[in-house]
């Protein structure tokens, strides 16, 4: 079994925004707790799910597939999907594959709550 | 057409007994002999009775007849020697009443003649009163038994161990010799069913083959009249019983079992063993005894025919029995000459194959050979000059098993022994050729398929005697390579066009023998030539030509398939060169190696350890990252695709460096059943997110995005991922290749 080095929290900043704090490995092992994270994020009334990478170790391929499964998922509910503190070179990475056209990127969580608060 | 092996046994004679008619003849030579007789006996009673002058003479009259019509044949002694005093006794008894008889009938009814006329009538009396003396005669042979004690001690011994012999060879000899004992024959002949092999084995005098129609007339009268069969009175339209009568066989007995002939018993004209109560005897039961000529021209009693029926009732499920007992002791040993022949023919075939392949900068060369059960004499060769070129041979010898493995074998020294005077595969051929025809069999040849490369620029130079052309593949194209010629060994000075080719950097060549393209399925279609062509063109990026074909040809015998000939397969290709081969290749130097196990989660350590490695070569921090997640990927990758995450296989990392490069490798070991790798090509996100796609299936593409240049390599066993970074900071831009070795 992979290993996992991976924690997400939940935070609910209001009953339409959760934001799930990021810490290490976005990759194949991470599929269960992202699961759980957005399950726990999901609440009726959320329209915006927002991802903190700030405290992101490493992602791989495999966990830029984890993210388009939960982009999925998001669409599916009608909400949106945002992020924040990636490193340049995962921006790097999501420009590359084009996920930053889905999953709208921000510098700060300040930033993309009022992007979040003006959807 | 029936078959019988025939095992006869011939009395050890200065010349067979005549042979006679049955019939008229018979009786006229009977009459001849009685006539001389009396004759001869009423000339001597005479000359005694002048002499003597007594009417006494007239006492060995009868005793004077009795010795001529005998003859030579004296009383069988042995017949006295084994009797009973009793019978004996009334034998004797039996005489002297004979004897009286006749005096008497002479006396009363002669009572004063002399002379000639005493003589004509006594001998007359005799005559007359002969068959009621041999009629008690053969009452007293019957109470006691005497004529068969010996046949009947016999046949007992034989037949108490007849179910526990199973030899067919001592069985049938037993039963001949049981024959010669109780019947004397001048030759005894057994015919039975023979084997594949016995015909085969017909070469012992003792032991000739016979064949005859299975609807011969005498079979079917055999099957119908159980029992012996004198041929001189059966009047059949049968080969087979001229073939018997032109043998002078007398008694046939057909040997039955659960209704089918399994063999025939063949008696010649009997010889005479000294039973002179026996021929008494028989001249009671069938008249034959004044008749007899002479002692080698008897014929066979009733009894004698009757004990035979009763042996051959006996003998004829015994010899069923051994002859499947025997039938399978030779299926065994057949199969295991065959095995062993089977074996002998794959071990010179497998000798005489190449050990190694050459391994040529920028060419991949891959052999496949698999014997068919019965060796069919395929066969490559690698040939490497001391100017880098190499020849490759394919060829296939005609015929199979070790004829055509030494044909091989030939074939061989004659091509190693052929290059070492001259390069030119049209001289090549025609040489082998001259000294091919000289030496191999009749009908035999080889086919065989020459090609001389040079590595450096890919030209080919080649000949072709009667072999199938190599298909050459070009991206989705596949085309022959053409060339014609007669096969080696048919036709010596034959001359072979040399043709000229040159093959580019992703072309190959597939060589190939008729048992790939001969194969049938079930259903007895051919894999043929045009489904070849088709794989060939539609499959370009396969890893592997041989495994893909072998697989196809799996898929299209389907299960079960016994293989009718060898299956030969060589590739050659000119690789894609990569950057390891274009001109930085000798400015590149192995900065560090390293080895990953396949766990999830080392790609993290590679990507370490690539950071490690990288730090002296200054790439800018953005893509020194890009190289440690490329790494990330190539390493992920290998675990799970090429190792399938089995911890005992390895990811091998290799950093190489120039002045304006970093190259870094990460080969899997593979399972030898993985499949290529390709370029994706760009991910469509779109797709992913409407679900028509699976989410996963970035890491190739990413890797491409990351680095300069990206090349991925498949060979037979594994797949290596090599990436380029330029030093000077420059990405040229997007340049993937994909090959495979």
């Amino acid at each position: 079994m992979p290993q996992t080095n991976i924690r997400m929290d939940v935070r609910a900043i209001d009953p339409i925004i959760s934001i799930i704090d990021i810490q290490g490995d976005v990759s194949a092992a991470a599929e269960q707790v992202l699961t759980d994270a957005y399950a726990q994020a999901n609440a009726p009334t959320t329209r915006v799910i927002i991802l903190n990478f700030n405290g992101l170790a490493y992602m791989n391929s495999s966990g830029i597939g984890l993210l388009v499964t939960l982009l999925v998922r998001v669409k599916r509910q009608k909400q949106h999907l945002l992020a924040y503190g990636l490193s340049e070179h995962y921006r790097h990475i999501f420009e590359i594959t084009r996920l930053s056209d889905a999953i709208l990127l921000y510098g700060s969580e300040q930033d993309v709550l009022a992007a979040a608060r003006a959807l | 057409m029936v078959t019988f092996q025939v095992v006869s046994r011939t009395a050890q004679l200065t010349a067979p007994p005549k042979k006679r008619s049955r019939r008229f003849p018979r009786k006229l030579f009977l009459v001849t002999h009685v006539v001389t007789s009396m004759g001869i006996s009423a000339l001597l009673f005479v000359a005694i009775l002048n002499i003597t002058r007594s009417d006494y003479a007239f006492i060995l009259l009868p005793v004077l007849l009795s010795v001529f019509i005998n003859g030579s044949r004296p009383y069988n002694l042995d017949i006295f020697r084994s009797s009973t005093p009793l019978y004996l006794l009334l034998t004797v008894c039996l005489g002297v009443i004979y004897y009286s008889v006749v005096t008497e009938f002479v006396l009363l009814t002669h009572p004063a003649s002399v002379g000639i006329i005493y003589v004509t009538v006594a001998l007359a009396w005799a005559i007359i009163l002969e068959p009621v003396r041999a009629y008690f005669q053969s009452i007293i042979e019957r109470r006691f038994n005497v004529r068969n004690r010996e046949a009947i001690k016999a046949v007992a011994a034989f037949t108490s161990t007849l179910r526990e012999e199973i030899d067919l060879d001592q069985l049938r000899e037993r039963f001949l010799t049981v024959i010669q004992q109780i019947m004397h024959p001048y030759s005894v002949s057994i015919w039975v069913r023979a084997t594949v092999q016995q015909q085969e084995q017909s070469d012992s005098p003792e032991r000739s083959v016979i064949a005859i129609a299975s609807d011969d007339a005498l079979i079917a009268y055999a099957l119908s009249h159980p029992g012996a069969a004198e041929i001189d009175r059966l009047q059949l339209d049968s080969p087979l019983l001229q073939d018997l009568k032109a043998r002078a066989v007398e008694i046939a007995f057909p040997l039955t079992s659960q209704g089918e002939v399994i063999g025939l018993l063949a008696l010649g004209p009997r010889l005479d063993s000294n039973h002179g109560v026996f021929r008494l005897l028989r001249y009671g039961v069938i008249g034959l005894l004044l008749l007899g000529p002479a002692l080698n021209e008897e014929e066979y009693a009733y009894e004698d025919l009757a004990l035979l029926n009763s042996l051959a009732a006996q003998v004829a499920p015994a010899l069923r029995v051994a002859q499947m007992v025997q039938e399978e002791q030779q299926q065994v040993r057949e199969r295991e000459r065959i095995e062993q022949e089977l074996r002998t023919a794959q071990a010179i075939q497998l000798a005489f194959l190449p050990k190694d392949v050459p391994v040529l900068p920028g060419w991949q060369i891959a052999p496949y050979y698999h014997p068919a059960r019965e060796v069919g004499g395929d066969f490559y060769d690698f040939l490497v000059f001391a100017d880098g070129r190499l020849g490759l041979v394919i060829g296939d010898v005609t015929g199979k098993g070790i004829p055509a493995a030494l044909v091989m074998a030939t074939v061989h020294t004659m091509l190693r022994t052929a290059v070492l005077e001259m390069a030119s595969p049209g001289a090549v051929l025609a040489r082998v050729n001259d000294l091919l025809s000289a030496e191999i069999p009749t009908g035999m040849f080889v086919t065989c398929f020459y090609v001389l490369l040079d590595p450096k620029n890919g030209r080919l130079w080649y000949a072709n005697a009667g072999h199938e052309p190599p298909f050459r593949q070009r991206g989705g194209n596949a085309s022959e390579l053409w060339a014609t010629g007669m096969p080696l060994g048919m036709m010596p000075g034959t001359r072979y066009d040399e043709y000229e080719a040159a093959l580019a950097p992703g072309e190959s060549l597939l060589f190939y023998s008729d048992g790939l393209v001969e194969a049938h399925n079930a259903q007895h279609e051919m894999f043929g030539f045009p489904r070849l062509q088709a794989l060939l063109a539609g499959n370009a990026n396969v890893a592997s030509h041989i495994d893909f074909l072998l697989a196809e040809l799996k898929d299209f015998t389907g299960a079960g398939w016994e293989q009718e000939d060898d299956v030969t397969l060589v590739t050659l290709q000119r690789i894609l060169e990569s950057y390891r081969m274009n001109e930085q290749q000798e400015k590149l130097h192995l900065l560090r190696e390293s080895t990953v196990a396949s766990v999830s989660g080392n790609e993290q350590q590679a990507m370490e350890w690539m950071a490690e490695v990288a730090r002296p070569l200054h790439l800018s921090h953005e893509r020194l990252d890009d190289l440690k997640t490329a790494v990330s990927e190539a390493v992920m990758n290998a675990i799970e695709h090429g190792n399938h995450y089995a911890s005992d296989k390895e990811v091998v990392l290799q950093v190489l460096a120039s002045d304006t490069a970093v190259v870094v490798r990460v080969r899997d070991q593979g399972d030898g059943k993985q499949r290529p790798i390709f370029d994706p090509g760009t991910p469509d996100l779109e797709a992913k997110l409407a679900g028509r796609e699976a989410s996963r299936g970035w890491g190739l593409f990413l890797i491409k995005k990351l680095v300069d240049e990206l090349y991925i390599i498949n060979d037979e066993h594994s797949h290596t991922i090599e990436m380029v970074m330029h030093r000077d900071g420059v990405n040229t831009g997007e340049h993937t290749s994909t090959q495979e070795e």
